[in-house]
């Protein structure tokens, strides 16, 4: 359990705490618990009525015209993997940034190893990719697949810049946007983007185990899972329409229900509000950081070129060591190590050390960035 | 068993399950001298079970960057009751990386000793 003092500075990993409502929502789900979409019956329908809603209102919140463009995952891993796999054949061309998550990372590169030819652009060490290299890569490519921003830098990739080079270039876009899918103002309906992975745990504020893909109408992926869809059963094959074609088995629907009311809290709060939130707290966290001396800051310099994630070391101290310290002394919670991304760690100069990673959120308060300030101030002066 | 075992304080140690102590700026009640490393976090969460269950102190903590590269979570004991807990980990099919001698003072900065509960030893220096 959190202690009352305790302060969560791990929001890149997963949002909390999260709203009221989002419990609230999960409880009712399973208090009247069908199996949507598969039966006519009162319980089934109440379920089915539960799935829709929460299409309905990420495809509200990401800007999506047509709802069933929108599958549900088990997470964003799930969607990349999901996008990637079912897009990319042998003899294809991928372009990705050397700044990526593992997720993307490990599924190119195994790719990678089956025929399939894999370019990485190189990023400046704050994370922002190479757009002469990335023209120039783009060249012949199926697929660019590029983070929306970093989990370990914060970096806010120019994503419109890059969809018109890989539009440009006759490249399909996937974004990953793990990081940014409810704490950044995303309009698919007008942003050139193709496929769109996100998570329900980070930025939209449910509850994990929840994620989805986008997919532009005209675009037809493999699925990953082939199984029961509750439609065309009379058929022994997938389904091609969307977006039952990706989604086979029973889905989470509890999970679903708590995103549903996460989304709902990020309509009525305002996505660009939250932004605002978050960038109002990095932008005082960098500034304190810089009276410190000692600390070592990865990333952008200004705030609104980033996410509400700040990375640092601090006196060539150990970060699981620090992280450690953090904890102890001042029940600071944040997450030490290579965050699953060698890739960005190589980039900015950590590989193989890492970094500590504070990441805050929608809920978090000024007062808990002041006191993360006063603990790294303490420690960097007990450290000399 | 292990070359990097050092030789270690054979005194006994008192046990407290509750070993977190967040903002008592005190540390750790017991010196956390020994570390488990794991290949995969399901074998530390599953360690941290079966060791509890016998009433043996640990505590998971960042895996310390310099004993593995994977930088998942380790589990820090009490280093005297290596035995004990070898054999309770091999017993439960829990699967390790290494199991040392890892006194982490040794890499903390000296300010921070005391917050992380690295006691000096009698006679003066480090644990």
């Amino acid at each position: 359990m959190m202690g009352e003092t305790d302060i969560y500075m791990d929001n890149a990993a997963t949002s909390w705490p999260k709203p009221p409502e989002v419990m609230t929502a999960m409880t009712e789900a399973m208090a009247e618990a069908g199996n949507p979409g598969r039966s006519g019956h009162r319980l089934s329908l109440a379920s089915a009525r539960r799935v829709l809603a929460a299409r309905e209102a990420v495809a509200t919140l990401l800007g999506i015209d047509d709802s069933s463009r929108l599958a549900f995952t088990l997470n964003a891993t799930h969607a990349l993997s999901l996008a990637i796999a079912g897009l990319l054949q042998p003899g294809d061309k991928v372009v990705t940034t050397a700044v990526e998550h593992n997720s993307v990372m490990r599924t190119l590169r195994h790719l990678a190893g089956r025929g399939i030819e894999l370019i990485v652009v190189p990023c400046s060490p704050a994370g922002i990719v190479d757009l002469d290299a990335m023209r120039e890569s783009l060249k012949g490519a199926r697929l660019l697949v590029a983070s929306h921003a970093s989990n370990v830098l914060g970096t806010i990739q120019p994503i419109e810049l890059l969809g018109n080079l890989a539009k440009a270039a006759g490249a399909l876009f996937l974004v990953d946007a793990a990081q940014t899918a409810g704490a950044i103002p995303i309009d698919l309906s007008r942003m050139p983007i193709d496929l769109l992975a996100f998570t329900g745990h980070k930025g939209i504020l449910g509850p994990q185990g929840t994620g989805g893909l986008y997919v532009r109408e005209g675009i037809n992926l493999e699925p990953l899972v082939r199984g029961g869809t509750g439609s065309a059963s009379e058929r022994e094959e997938q389904p091609e329409f969307a977006p039952d074609r990706y989604e086979s088995g029973t889905p989470n629907v509890p999970g679903l229900a708590g995103l549903a009311a996460g989304a709902a809290y990020l309509l009525k709060r305002g996505v660009a509000s939250v932004q605002a939130h978050e960038q109002a707290l990095t932008a005082h966290f960098l500034g304190g950081l810089r009276e410190i001396s000692g600390i070592t800051l990865y990333g952008p310099a200004n705030a609104c070129d980033r996410t509400g994630v700040i990375s640092l070391n601090l006196n060539g101290a150990a970060p699981s060591i620090l992280g450690l310290a953090l904890e102890e002394g001042f029940g600071i919670l944040t997450r030490v190590g290579l965050h699953c991304a060698p890739a960005a760690h190589r980039t900015m100069g950590t590989y193989p050390d890492g970094c500590v990673r504070f990441s805050v959120g929608p809920m978090t308060t000024i007062d808990e960035v002041k006191a993360a300030l006063a603990a790294l101030d303490e420690l960097a002066r007990s450290s000399r | 068993m292990n070359s990097q075992l050092t030789t270690h304080n054979p005194q006994p140690t008192t046990h407290n399950p509750q070993l977190t102590t967040h903002n008592s700026k005190g540390g750790f009640p017991l010196e956390l001298d020994g570390v488990v490393t794991f290949f995969a976090s399901h074998h530390a969460m599953r360690a941290e079970y079966v060791l509890r269950a016998k009433a043996i102190s640990v505590r998971l903590v960042p895996g310390p960057r310099e004993l593995s590269p994977s930088c998942g979570v380790a589990l820090r004991f009490s280093y005297p009751q290596i035995d004990a807990i070898t054999e309770i980990l091999i017993e439960a099919k829990v699967q390790v990386e290494k199991i040392c001698y890892f006194p982490e003072a040794k890499a903390a900065p000296a300010g921070w000793r005391q917050l992380l509960g690295f006691k000096p030893k009698e006679g003066g220096g480090l644990s």
